[in-house]
């Protein structure tokens, strides 16, 4: 028979139950899970679905014959269970949202003032590399380099960004010291995307 | 006490940053095993001045860069 090692949260003894009560009157609880499931769950995030299925399956007929005591206990678990998860949930958010400011703070600390004038005003900067290329740093990690012909025109897109996750603002950010101080490196590891349109998004050089 | 000196180092978080008093040998000592340990791993090290002005790639570790900012290996997305 199947085995489900017991987490501590009464998993073993959910499929067991179900594993040897549940075979003759499977279609009705397996409808009132799906049932539960698809209207209650569908519609949000995929940590909320599995709130709601942990908190509602329990409820099926097969544990209709509980005590009273029994009912509470697995109640008090079940809560348990969902406030662990939503504190864990906000912990993650919370941490996701000081990193995002932090890596903006390390790129503003360290954009030229004309840089920062224009990602304040566009959310992007302009870069030019040693070579006298231009590049145009948009917000992001993927194909976010704009390379910039002498006209102002952008001809492609560039994308290299550190191995390791980062905030996308620490992506811009070394992507600009790249760009600013090693160009040839950093053109030879960049794939290069093509654009759609063609798009002047600075005056002419001459 | 002087003005602290600082490598920050980009990770999931923003960054970590390493904290130094450039009158300190032990504290200096301490920041520059870390720059090599980055050096070793790939990783790129920029001084930044203040306003982005005379930046430049660092090589061997300066006990008097107010300002470091080391970036992970980058690759081809």
């Amino acid at each position: 028979m199947p085995y489900c090692s017991d987490t501590g949260t009464g998993s073993a003894n959910t499929w067991q139950y179900w594993m040897t009560t549940t075979a003759n009157s499977c279609t009705t609880d397996v409808n009132e899970t799906w049932i539960t499931w698809s209207t209650s769950s569908t519609t949000t995030i995929s940590t909320d679905v599995w709130i709601n299925w942990t908190s509602t399956a329990y409820t099926s007929s097969a544990y209709s014959d509980r005590t009273p005591k029994q009912a509470a206990e697995d109640e008090q678990r079940r809560l348990e269970r969902v406030a662990r998860e939503q504190e864990r949930i906000a912990k993650e958010l919370a941490e996701r949202e000081a990193a995002v400011k932090r890596a903006e703070e390390l790129l503003i600390g360290a954009l030229k003032p004309e840089q920062l004038a224009e990602y304040k005003e566009k959310k992007h900067f302009t870069v030019v590399g040693r070579s006298g290329g231009r590049y145009r740093i948009r917000h992001g990690r993927v194909a976010n380099v704009d390379v910039i012909d002498r006209e102002g025109f952008v001809i492609h897109r560039l994308c290299a960004h550190p191995i390791e996750t980062v905030p996308n603002h620490d992506t811009m950010l070394a992507q600009k010291l790249h760009l600013e101080h090693l160009e040839e490196d950093f053109l030879k590891i960049a794939n290069r995307h093509p654009i759609g349109a063609r798009e002047q998004v600075l005056p002419a050089l001459h | 006490m002087g003005s602290m000196h600082e490598i920050a180092v980009m990770d999931r978080t923003g960054d970590t940053k390493t904290i130094w008093d450039p009158n300190k040998p032990d504290e200096i000592e301490m920041a520059k095993q870390t720059f090599d340990r980055l050096k070793t791993k790939g990783y790129a090290i920029f001084t930044v001045g203040k306003n982005g002005q005379k930046d430049e790639v660092m090589h061997k570790f300066d006990p008097k860069a107010e300002k470091m900012i080391a970036v992970a290996p980058i690759a081809g997305g």
